[in-house]
């Protein structure tokens, strides 16, 4: 061996960590005695970190590529990202309007965690996939361990989640849903009233501007005879969209969703159990309980209002007066609008778009993008919408419309069945009906275009775009607590939940104009060897999620996932105290810190192999990466309607560290929900909602547990505790 | 965040991010353990920013944040001074000057992902298998059916072939 090659087998050793004491002190006095020697010490020690960098950040096949100082530095961003927060959130507490400023800006100009990288093909995965092969069900782990201490940046942007970093900055809305303001919020917001609790008020106050508030008189249109209407939901500046129906979710007109429920509702609100379903009556037929109010604007001619307004610029003297739509022309130049009609009928407009609207069931769409939802029943009569290329009328329908700059209308039908017509030669054809899961251009005559689920989705924009929240939750958290059940004997883990008791099911939505396709249904139940989750998830592309378990961990998310924090430590309580490096702000780490009894739980589809994965990470320094343990079962499984999935879990307490000493009935423990989106290809973090949280914290979620919020465990029920009547979960509300 | 606080962020980020692989290997070169290393650069992180209003912005950051750095691997190293494992404080700061003045290490970062994507396509998955994080030598040795010492062995074939090929890299960019 030449004397090169003994000095650099010495300096693997000590790059590599096994070298004894004896080779050490030989490398010192080698490297001690010679320039040279330290030259090719430091170019290896410099490589072992490049490599190192680049096996965190693999995305080799980027095209066009990055350079690979560009690749290398990325994951600095997520490093630093807790400094930011840091500096943020110690800010935060004195000024709320500035900081939510500060943090929109960040998230947008650096995206944290999983938004930080982008993904694309990776190498490693295409190798394990012979591994895998081989091994049918095993978890991974039996092909790889990835236990051990993470990197500071697995550190740092473990969350990839600023908690409710964007929860503090509209404080009327907090207001309005009854939550405390505090003092020093956004001035002009501190909206006193507690809206929760009123019936029918949708009023909210935005900075100095007050929206919303239209209650109608009785009208008379057509046949329906219709009460008075109220409409929560409005802008705020367009990225802060309103979280309508702060007045009562149930009790008052939100064009048929049902994910406006007050805060602070669920296992620890009034109600302790919510009601969540498809059949919320539509708006004009819910609100007679608001014909007294004497706020009444909309007068007689009025066949439409708008219910949701997400950055709506309407032309000179063609947007509705007081959102309330007169027949006449709209012309909608940009932003997002949802229409409730007299008829029952509700339309998103997506600008720009030119609607002319004839009567409460008979528009025109001249330009632009409409999805339209008629809801069906003996009260419900005909919807018709025109294009110049075709005519569509239904009932019980849900469909999209587009007119496209060609002329062409592109027509999708959801839900139900379509009567439509097309022109051929200026002549109108007679109707046919289209069917659910169909599309169709019409031009001169129709023809049958691929049916494209998220064709009329507004899919969440991505942590980049400037419309968008970065890495802000895409909701405002509305559960302090959920309720833990006690799971029945019989649980079949098939993501199939129709075998559990969902009556402590939370149900947490993105706000407009996301809701609709992007939220969660989440419910845990319990017993002596496991905790089970269940989760049905809104999501325009389920199941897609491309990436593999041996990626670097933080990325393990990135492809659509349900993560959860959760503690069972019982000795900690609630809240909990833990915070990680940069909360502590250089105090030492106390064993609460570091407790392997506060576990960030990631459960993800693989999809090219069918993988339901798991990862596991442990105390606030998210120590000891676990990822496919033996142990736990996963299954998930795609909405027959494309438009969501459902994942169910059972993970032993084992893997949990509490096999030993459980939860049981009674106990109180931290316990947060995340819910992470991806692109279409599965490899790209598009946004993320989260809760159950304690919203009177500040912090980020993954730096101070204190935020969590708290899981209940209930007794077992007394006898048949599953089969009683589960609600049926709707698999696209 | 006051205004000013903004702006000096505005302007730390991008310097950060462009030099924080620098820093890294620079921090690796004086730590021995991967582990540490990356618990190092944590630390570095918050005192670049800390004191990133000292920074004259007409200076070579890369120096500046390595001038800093130095110094929490000293910390780290006095924590570790009953470790026979760790050198002598001498020699880390001749290292630590050494590295300071060395400005090829971007070169070095560069050429890395051309000699990456010369080796073998099964080197190249091992290694980066083998640093990915939370890799264990001994499993991936398991699995890939040799002796831990065997895999290291490897490994280390691998990177004194990379070692070659990024010298030969520059070298040839040096004579163009």
């Amino acid at each position: 061996m030449s004397e090169r090659e003994q000095l650099l087998s010495l300096i693997q050793k000590y790059a590599d960590g096994v070298a004894t004491a004896d080779e050490v002190a030989w490398l010192q006095s080698r490297l001690r005695d010679d320039h040279g020697s330290r030259r090719l010490f430091r170019e290896y020690m410099e490589l072992d970190a490049a490599l190192e960098r680049a096996a965190a950040f693999q995305n080799r096949a980027a095209a066009p590529r990055p350079s690979v100082d560009q690749r290398l530095a990325a994951p600095s961003l997520r490093q630093f990202a807790s400094l930011r927060q840091l500096a943020s959130t110690v800010v935060a507490m004195a000024i709320f309007g500035l900081v939510a400023f500060t943090l929109g800006w960040f998230a947008r100009e650096y995206p944290l965690g999983w938004p930080a990288a982008d993904g694309e093909g990776n190498r490693l995965a295409d190798v394990s996939a012979a591994d895998r092969r081989g091994l049918p069900h095993a978890p991974l782990s039996a092909s790889r361990d990835f236990s051990t201490s993470p990197s500071a940046a697995d550190n740092a942007a473990a969350g990839t989640a600023f908690d409710r970093a964007g929860s503090d900055f509209d404080g009327s809305q907090a207001a309005a849903a009854g939550r405390p303001v505090r003092s020093g919020a956004v001035g002009g917001n501190a909206a006193g009233t507690d809206a929760a609790n009123e019936v029918a008020v949708g009023s909210r106050t935005v900075g100095s501007r007050t929206v919303g508030s239209h209650t109608a008189g009785s009208h008379t249109a057509g046949s329906h005879t219709v009460g008075s209407h109220t409409a929560g939901s409005h802008l705020v500046g367009g990225r802060a969209a309103g979280t309508e129906g702060a007045a009562g979710g149930q009790g008052t007109g939100n064009g048929g969703n049902a994910d406006k429920g007050p805060f602070g509702a669920g296992n620890t609100g009034a109600r302790s159990s919510r009601s969540v379903g498809p059949s919320m009556p539509s708006p004009f037929n819910r609100a007679l309980n608001a014909a007294s109010s004497a706020a009444a604007r909309l007068t007689a001619a009025t066949v439409a209002v708008v219910t949701r307004d997400v950055g709506a610029q309407w032309g000179p003297g063609a947007g509705p007066a007081d959102d309330s739509l007169v027949p006449g022309t709209y012309d909608l130049r940009e932003g997002t609008v949802e229409v409730a009609f007299r008829s029952g009928a509700k339309a998103v407009l997506v600008g720009p778009a030119r609607l002319d609207v004839h009567d409460a069931s008979h528009v025109s769409l001249n330009t632009g993008r409409v999805r339209v939802t008629v809801p069906e029943g003996p009260d419900e009569g005909s919807f018709r919408v025109d294009t110049p290329t075709s005519r569509l009328a239904d009932a019980g329908t849900e469909y999209g419309v587009e007119v496209q700059p060609s002329g062409c209308s592109l027509v999708q039908v959801y839900e139900g069945e379509l009567s439509a017509s097309a022109k051929v030669e200026s002549r109108w054809q007679p109707e046919q009906p289209i069917g659910e899961g169909r599309a169709l251009r019409f031009g001169d005559g129709m023809e049958e275009v691929p049916f494209w689920p998220e064709r009329f989705v507004q899919l969440l924009p991505g942590p980049e775009a400037p419309e968008g929240r970065g890495s802000l939750p895409y909701n405002r958290s509305r559960y302090r607590s959920i309720t833990v059940g006690a799971a029945p004997s019989n649980l079949v883990i098939d993501g199939d939940l129709s075998d559990w008791n969902l009556s402590h099911r939370i149900r947490a939505a993105c706000e407009p104009p996301y809701s609709e396709h992007y939220y969660l249904e989440g419910t845990l139940l319990y017993d002596r060897d496991h905790l089970y989750v269940g989760a049905h998830v809104g999501d325009p592309h389920p199941l897609r999620g491309k990436i593999s378990p041996l990626e670097h961990a933080n990325r393990h998310g990135m492809g659509g996932a349900v993560s959860l924090r959760i503690s069972t430590d019982r000795q900690a309580g609630w809240p909990l105290r833990a915070e990680n490096v940069v909360a502590r702000l250089g105090r030492p780490a106390g064993p609460q810190d570091v407790s392997d009894k506060l576990a960030f739980v990631v459960m993800w589809y693989y999809a090219p192999s069918q993988l339901s994965c798991l990862h596991l990470r442990y105390g606030m320094d998210m120590h000891s990466l676990k990822v496919n343990p033996e142990g736990y079962r996963g299954a998930f499984r795609a909405d027959a309607n494309g438009r969501g999935y459902t994942l169910e879990y059972a993970i032993p307490w084992k893997l949990l560290n509490a096999a030993d000493d459980p939860p049981r009935a009674g106990d109180e423990l931290g316990f947060m929900f995340l819910t992470h989106w991806s692109d279409a290809d599965g490899k790209k973090w598009q946004g993320q909602l989260i809760d159950v949280t304690d919203p009177d914290e500040h912090g980020f979620n993954f730096e101070r547990a204190a935020t969590w919020g708290k899981a209940i465990y209930q007794s077992p029920a007394p006898s048949s505790p599953s089969q009683s009547s589960p609600p049926s979960l709707p698999s696209s509300p | 965040m006051e205004p000013g606080e903004e702006q000096r962020h505005r302007r730390f980020l991008p310097l950060f991010t462009a030099h924080e692989a620098s820093v890294h290997g620079f921090v690796r070169s004086l730590v021995p353990q991967r582990e540490d290393a990356a618990e190092v650069m944590q630390r570095v992180a918050i005192v670049l920013w800390e004191k990133f209003g000292e920074f004259d912005e007409g200076r070579d950051f890369r120096k500046w944040a390595c001038g800093v750095a130095r110094f929490e691997v000293l910390a780290y190293w006095r924590d570790k001074a009953r470790d026979r494992h760790v050198f002598d404080e001498t020699l880390l700061w001749t290292l630590a000057e050494e590295a300071v003045e060395d400005s090829r290490g971007e070169s070095r970062r560069a050429a890395l992902e051309t000699c990456l994507e010369k080796l073998p396509a099964w080197q190249r998955e091992v290694v980066l298998a083998a640093y990915a994080p939370g890799a264990r030598i001994h499993q991936l040795a398991a699995k890939r059916g040799q002796t831990p010492m065997s895999l290291y062995k490897l490994l280390h074939r691998i990177r004194l072939a990379l070692l070659d090929c990024i010298g030969r890299t520059l070298e040839a960019e040096g004579n163009r």
